[in-house]
């Protein structure tokens, strides 16, 4: 199938706004045995905040695409060029989790992605396809988001996401 | 220069036909037209008779009979002929000095009619030798109002195939696998057993009559128009156009068919629509006629040299989008050594030394040179596996299928600096035996040739919106037809092929895009699992050699039952 091609319209980040996704969060051990609620609400904020990065990133992704602002570098993003939106599949809840020192975390959940696959090659088929007017073709398939966060000075921002 | 030939003995995509003026197609046409196309059937008698054309956004004319089969229409006065199939009459036509005419299809019951105007030079056929043709649905007008349902471009003939006699004893299989092209097979006037592919129109007259019409584009030009009764399987029809010799031919026939199957079609389920590739705005008479010798790269041998020297080879090291949908590789091979002994051909030693790289020697001549292949395990013990012979003068391939439970191997050699184009790729087929340790030795058993998938189509889903059908319409021809995103199949083209045996249900096959887009595609069938895994070889000046996978899930479209109509070595190109 097609490499995973590196994006470059993502650069820098800072953090997204809040949002209310609700989270199945594994944490650490050491976090789950804290009996510290100022420390479970910071937990908690930390899993919103984490949600609504995602939800924000791909908001962004099927608007403009400039997905700048949620991206630790440009480099961060390993979508294939070919995906064209991602839609969350909610059905499934999130996996995340955070390291023992609470200032990185991944996230994998569940998603539906559209591709749109244009057919520039050289082979009859796809020459003979152009030739009849269809130049390109739409494609939906199940992929998972699988996301690292770490946390910066002002919030947490992405650090990779990738589409397995 | 080489001779003329009316229907050569090469084949047609070799064969350098006239660029003839519209001038001399105009003087060639002249008294022809004034005679009246030839029959062996006498024409029907429309004396006295006036036929008023009528249809939307089309022409209306007025079709004046008199005595002796002579006809006004247009001012202009010139000769017909008639002949009737059942309550369809066809009339047809050349206006005298202007290298134009008229068929008309005229259901004599519902008043209907369908008018062909077909014309030479002006275009939008690219040579004047090539006939041009405008479909008008419309009707007579008479007494009583038109009946019926209106005459249409149909999909009802798709997939279907008939073997066709006319009364001047040439013979040809056509195969409507297509709602805008056609297949056919000429048994008498060429004698090579191809099939070509040409633009074709299918109209729906009535329930158990259409009228079909191809224009053998990209080669002689001419019309082969008939109405064709599906149930009694006559046809009364009119050809038109010049000849390989150029020699004109104007004349009206009747045939009759035997009916040899229908391949599936794959539209919606009640999708009847049969204008896929319409062209609202296209010139009159416009339609998306494939003319893939434009399009292709024409490369010299030194030019195929210099692109590679370049470094412009790519052997398995990118998606190809003819596997999208493909298997995955197989590192089975790996630590195999062993030979192929091929018959009349090279002695291969192998030493595979990694699950992409492998080491051969040619006839032990030398030492081992590494190249890099792809495998793919198709059936458990049955592999294919191809890579470059690396040196080699016409920047050879072995695409080879290796049975190992059987020890037996097939070669399909492809090779660059054809007679034709450098960059086109050539191939022979190789049968030879496996040798080594713990593999059978089969003796004088080979892999052969096959007829099991002749007259077969199946479709391939190489990759999302990439589809294509094969139809392997004669021993040595394979045929290719793309879909719409419908499902309508459409454009179609043709090349060499070739058809082995491995296994009951286990076939390797290859097509040559000769005159085309240069590629040896290669592939190995697999119909229990109903998927194949292949290699295809392509040369071009931008993207240079490469070797690329080729895989995708099939549907079988049916057979159709044509082996009688081949001799037992029709796959060398003669009977």
């Amino acid at each position: 199938m097609s490499e995973f091609s590196k994006t470059d319209r993502r650069s820098f980040v800072k953090l997204g706004a809040l949002a209310a996704t609700p989270v199945a969060a594994l944490a650490p051990a050491a976090a789950v045995a804290a009996d510290d609620s100022a420390q479970r609400l910071a937990r908690m904020e930390d899993e919103r905040a984490i949600a609504g990065l995602v939800t924000g990133f791909v908001r962004r992704f099927n608007g403009d695409g400039d997905c700048s602002e949620f991206v630790a570098s440009s480099g961060a993003i390993l979508i294939d060029p070919q995906v064209c939106a991602i839609t969350e599949d909610r059905s499934h809840d999130p996996q995340l989790t955070f390291a023992e020192d609470g200032r990185n975390a991944a996230w994998q959940s569940h998603a539906e992605v559209e591709m749109l696959t244009h057919f520039e090659g050289d082979s009859t088929l796809e020459k003979m396809a152009r030739f009849q007017g269809h130049g390109s073709a739409s494609s939906r398939a199940s992929r998972k988001i699988e996301a690292e966060f770490a946390r910066s000075g002002d919030g947490w921002t992405i650090t990779r996401l990738a589409l397995a | 220069m080489e001779e003329l030939q009316a229907y050569p003995d090469i084949p047609l995509f070799r064969y350098q036909y006239t660029d003839l003026s519209l001038e001399e197609v105009t003087r060639r046409l002249n008294a022809p037209a004034l005679s009246g196309p030839q029959s062996l059937d006498p024409s029907e008698d429309l004396a006295n008779q006036v036929l008023h054309f009528r249809c939307e956004d089309g022409p209306e004319l007025d079709f004046h009979f008199s005595p002796e089969q002579r006809v006004e229409v247009g001012g202009a006065e010139t000769a017909y002929h008639a002949l009737a199939l059942g309550e369809i009459t066809l009339i047809s036509l050349l206006i005298p000095r202007e290298a134009r005419g008229y068929a008309l299809a005229w259901d004599r019951n519902t008043h209907r009619a369908t008018l062909f105007e077909f014309w030479f030079g002006n275009g939008p056929a690219p040579r004047a030798r090539e006939i041009n043709r405008a479909v008008w649905y419309g009707h007579i007008e008479a007494d009583a109002a038109p009946s019926g349902e209106p005459h249409h471009p149909t999909l009802r003939c798709e997939g279907r195939a008939l073997a066709w006699t006319e009364d001047t004893g040439n013979r040809t299989l056509e195969y409507y696998c297509s709602v805008t092209y056609s297949h056919w097979v000429e048994l008498d006037r060429l004698s090579d057993n191809r099939g070509y592919s040409a633009p074709s129109d299918y109209v729906f007259l009535t329930e158990d009559i259409y009228l079909f019409a191809r224009v053998e584009a990209e080669f002689s030009g001419l019309l082969h128009l008939y109405v064709m009764d599906a149930n009694r399987l006559q046809s009364v029809g009119l050809r038109l156009g010049f000849n390989g010799a150029d020699e004109l031919e104007y004349y009206m026939f009747r045939g009759t068919a035997e009916w040899l199957g229908q391949n599936a079609r794959f539209e919606a389920l009640g999708d009847f629509s049969a204008t896929p590739l319409a062209m609202p705005d296209g010139a009159k008479g416009e339609r998306r006629i494939y003319r893939p010798l434009e399009t292709m790269d024409k490369m010299t041998p030194a030019e195929v040299a210099e692109v590679i020297a370049s470094g412009k080879v790519h052997v398995f090291d990118r998606d190809s989008p003819m596997a999208g949908n493909g298997t995955e590789k197989s590192e089975a091979m790996a630590g195999k050594t062993f030979a192929v002994h091929y018959d009349n051909g090279p002695r291969m030693e192998y030493r595979v030394t990694g699950p992409e790289t492998l080491e051969w020697r040619m006839d032990a001549r030398g030492g081992f040179t590494e190249a890099r292949y792809n495998a793919w395990e198709v059936m458990p013990g049955a592999f294919i596996f191809g890579h470059l012979i690396e040196g080699a003068e016409n920047h050879d391939c072995h695409i080879v299928v290796a049975d190992f439970d059987a020890g037996l191997a097939t070669n399909f050699h492809g090779y660059l600096n054809t007679p034709y184009f450098a960059n086109e790729a050539g191939a022979e087929t190789l049968f030879g035996k496996l040798v080594g340790d713990g593999i059978p030795d089969p003796g004088v058993q080979r892999h052969e040739r096959t007829r099991d998938l002749l007259g077969r189509a199946f479709t391939w889903e190489y990759s999302p919106g990439l589809n294509s059908m094969h139809l392997y319409s004669t021993p040595n021809t394979t045929s290719w037809i793309i879909p719409t995103p419908s499902g309508h199949f459409a454009t179609q083209w043709s090349g060499s092929g070739d058809f082995v045996k491995i296994r009951d249900q286990l076939y390797f096959a290859r097509w040559q895009e000769e005159a085309c887009n240069g590629t040896l595609g290669t592939i190995l069938i697999n119909m229990r699992t109903m998927h194949d895994a292949g290699i295809g070889y392509h040369m071009g000046a931008e993207r240079g050699l490469s070797l690329s996978n080729v895989g995708a899930p099939a549907r079988h479209a049916g057979k159709i039952d044509v082996d009688r109509f081949f001799g037992t070595d029709a796959w060398r190109g003669e009977a």
